[in-house]
């Protein structure tokens, strides 16, 4: 059987108003959302798609380079001076991560407890926050280097130490150097996130739970906790993601030394890829964040399911 | 007040994201135009020089080039440390200056992104020449002149006399001085609070500090072929030197910067210090006190000799440029005697130059605290040599591979044998030997 198209046309049935409209609206919205995935395509994925080519290859600045597979993955693993940045890498992270979430939920409650000045107080956590991060890791530097170290001045001051501390000269010192800098710089942003978390939570449920008789802990426990998590879940991924590519503050303070000591993925990538012009390596050190991010997200992603779930 | 409904809200909104968006790379479109019909502009990148006195004679003396030429031209300046990567985006996104300084083996680096200098050299080099050495090493690439080599500035020692005539030594004992006899006296001035200082770390000071104690010792990185041939005994014992230093030296000199050392000397701390005259100039410019105690020595001696490390700076020309004849004739007036006489007073004697005769001037001469600097006493080498001019010295250079070993050694993280056995790994990578 053979059927004829106007027949189909008129067999077609007709498009309603409403329909009509929300097409319409539908092709509206794409459109809207156009120069954002513009952008997106701009400024992420070009860049992506390019350092992804490039970690392919044996390209040297302003040189063409040839495509070498996995050559430059398989070298890094063999490679001592990347191994240990992948060790201080996750080390930094995790640490810095983890003390920021502990201090943060600390100074939210505070923040939270207080009985006045707490707009004060919350403009005030947030000034290492604002303040550009080159500007304030200089200041770090500066509080650091011997022999002006103001840190070491005021430990000795107040009998905590005898001998001054070599914040950027010892590999474990310098580690700790620049974990505190991370997190005097994060934990603004971390306490707020929480305060904010806390406020939303009903006061009947503390009046409910002080009825029945339970402590500040239990009350900690049994309510903040549960509720807080989705919040904490994706403010901890945000700060993973933030922390693991930090460069600023290891370029400024110490730039990967002493003896390696202190490289991250992205300041080793710098060193390599354009310092020492070797892009293409450079750019598979930096995709080596990829699988460390996407391993984070898995777990944190489950832990906010398993936030709402509890929710 | 009109109301507006959510659909005309939404036509009202799309029209000012697009505007928004678009509007800008209009602007951007039509500004690139009116800068192309306007006269060129020359622009060139510079470090931010470690005296500062030099960074505005040079912005005069490029500006006034610019004058007499008609055109724009501006010099832009840069912390030394971030110059590779900036040379690095530039050759890789190719835009930006037209001139840029190239530190040691760049030339070799950028070769295939560079205009040849030929003519540049060749008529500077009937004026003022000929060239020390070094300049056709770093510069003269596969038979021609890719950068024109402006100047150098080289570490001898400096000094605080004050703290050194306190355990017996005149400038000119301590400038007789072998790195043992330097042990010797690094034990006194310790032991008096003022202690010697040499950046075993992760900056080009420790670079162009530590080398000049390997090759004084008869190691070598790699030989004239390139072949790596860092393990030796000679290079043991300039490890097992540092060994003995190490301890007499402050312990952060693990974490140095290249400010670490000037530090050290600038805060009357430090006694004894390889560095050029910038520790002296600051003191000079700020009149400091302390500038009177400042002096400089030649390095050490070693059981094969004394050497002096060198950083290099020549000027290259972009291929991308759109100005190349106009770039040559500003290299060739700063490099010129009136223009580079200038540069030497105003650099306080710190830039010293590739072209001899330009190295007549009296300004060394004239001041006692420069008169071991230049002309050096020392065998004048850059970190890399005797090797081949290239990739393998420059990534040796830029990745601290000498100044990892000695530090891995003095630290006690490895032996050592494992510490050369570790650095011959990372040469054999640098140098495409493995």
């Amino acid at each position: 059987m053979t059927v004829r198209a106007g027949a189909l046309d008129t067999a077609a049935p007709r498009v309603p108003a409403v329909g009509r409209r929300r097409s319409a609206e539908a092709r509206l919205g794409y459109l809207m959302v156009a120069p954002a995935v513009l952008l997106l395509i701009l400024l992420i994925a070009y860049p992506f798609l390019m350092s992804l080519y490039m970690s392919l290859t044996d390209e040297y600045v302003g040189t063409p380079g040839r495509f070498i597979g996995l050559g430059n993955f398989v070298y890094l693993l063999h490679d001592d001076v990347f191994r240990q940045t992948a060790i201080n890498s996750v080390l930094y992270t995790v640490v810095a991560v983890g003390v920021k979430t502990v201090l943060g939920i600390v100074l939210a409650l505070l923040l939270y407890a207080l009985p006045w000045g707490s707009r004060l107080f919350r403009g005030v956590i947030l000034l290492p926050w604002v303040i550009p991060t080159a500007l304030s890791t200089l200041a770090w530097w500066w509080m650091y280097t011997p022999p002006y170290s103001v840190v070491n001045w005021m430990l000795m001051r107040l009998g905590v130490i005898s001998q001054p501390i070599l914040w950027l000269s010892d590999p474990a010192w310098a580690r700790i150097g620049i974990i505190v800098v991370n997190v005097w710089r994060g934990l603004p942003f971390y306490a707020i996130t929480f305060l904010a978390g806390l406020v939303a939570i009903p006061r009947e449920l503390f009046e409910a739970a002080e009825t029945d008789g339970a402590g500040p802990l239990v009350q900690f426990r049994a309510i903040i906790l549960p509720l807080l998590r989705p919040i904490l879940s994706i403010v901890v991924m945000y700060s993973t993601v933030f922390t693991i590519a930090d460069f600023e503050i290891v370029f400024i303070l110490t730039r990967g030394g002493p003896m390696n000591m202190t490289h991250l993925f992205s300041t080793l990538a710098f060193q390599v890829g354009l310092v020492s012009t070797f892009i293409g390596r450079g750019a598979a050190i930096t995709l080596f964040i990829f699988p460390v991010l996407a391993v984070a997200s898995f777990f944190i992603l489950r832990l906010v399911r398993a936030g709402e779930e509890y929710a | 007040m009109r109301k507006v409904t959510r659909r005309q809200f939404l036509r009202y909104a799309g029209a000012a994201a697009g505007a928004a968006t678009a509007g800008p790379l209009m602007l951007a479109g039509r500004g690139a135009s009116v800068r192309a019909a306007g006269a060129p502009t020359v622009t060139m990148i510079h470090w931010s020089h470690f005296v500062p006195s030099f960074n505005p004679l040079l912005e005069r003396q490029v500006a006034e080039w610019g004058r007499r030429k008609g055109v724009e031209a501006r010099v832009d300046f840069v912390s030394y440390a971030d110059i590779p990567a900036r040379i690095a985006a530039e050759a890789q996104s190719k835009t930006g200056h037209d001139i840029i300084m190239l530190r040691v083996f760049d030339a070799a680096l950028y070769e295939g992104n560079l205009v040849p200098m030929d003519d540049v050299v060749a008529d500077l080099e009937r004026q003022w020449g000929p060239f020390r050495p070094l300049a056709r090493y770093l510069d003269y690439v596969g038979g021609r002149w890719i950068a024109f080599p402006w100047y150098f500035w080289s570490f001898p020692c400096v000094i605080n006399t004050a703290y050194w005539r306190k355990i017996g030594y005149g400038t000119e004992n301590v400038a007789a001085l072998s790195w043992e006899g330097l042990a010797g006296a690094a034990k006194q001035l310790s032991d008096m609070g003022h202690p010697v200082g040499v950046a075993v770390s992760q900056t080009f000071d420790a670079d162009d500090g530590l080398y000049p104690l390997l090759w004084s010792y008869g190691g070598r990185t790699v030989d004239q072929k390139g072949d790596i041939v860092i393990d030796s005994k000679e290079t043991a014992d300039s490890i097992e030197y540092m060994k003995k230093l190490f301890p007499l030296m402050p312990r952060e000199v693990l974490g140095w910067d290249d400010a670490g050392n000037n530090n050290l000397m600038l805060s009357g701390r430090g006694s004894w210090t390889p560095n050029p005259p910038s520790i002296w100039a600051v003191a000079h410019l700020k009149h400091l006190p302390i500038e009177g105690d400042f002096d400089h020595v030649p390095m050490p001696h070693g059981p094969r000799g004394r050497f002096r490390s060198t950083s290099t700076l020549s000027l290259g020309i972009w291929k991308f440029s759109k100005n190349i004849e106009l770039a040559k004739d500003l290299v060739r007036y700063l490099a010129s005697k009136p223009q580079y006489d200038q540069q030497v007073e105003a650099s306080l004697g710190y830039n010293e130059p590739f072209l001899s005769r330009l190295a007549d001037d009296p300004y060394w001469k004239q001041h006692r605290v420069l008169r071991f600097y230049e002309p050096p006493e020392e065998t004048l080498e850059v970190p890399g040599w005797p090797g081949p001019a290239g990739r393998g010295a420059a990534l040796t250079y830029n990745l601290f591979t000498i100044p990892l070993m000695y530090a891995k050694a003095v630290t006690g993280q490895m032996t050592t044998s494992q510490a050369i056995k570790w650095a011959e790994g990372e040469l054999r990578k640098a140098y495409g030997k493995g």
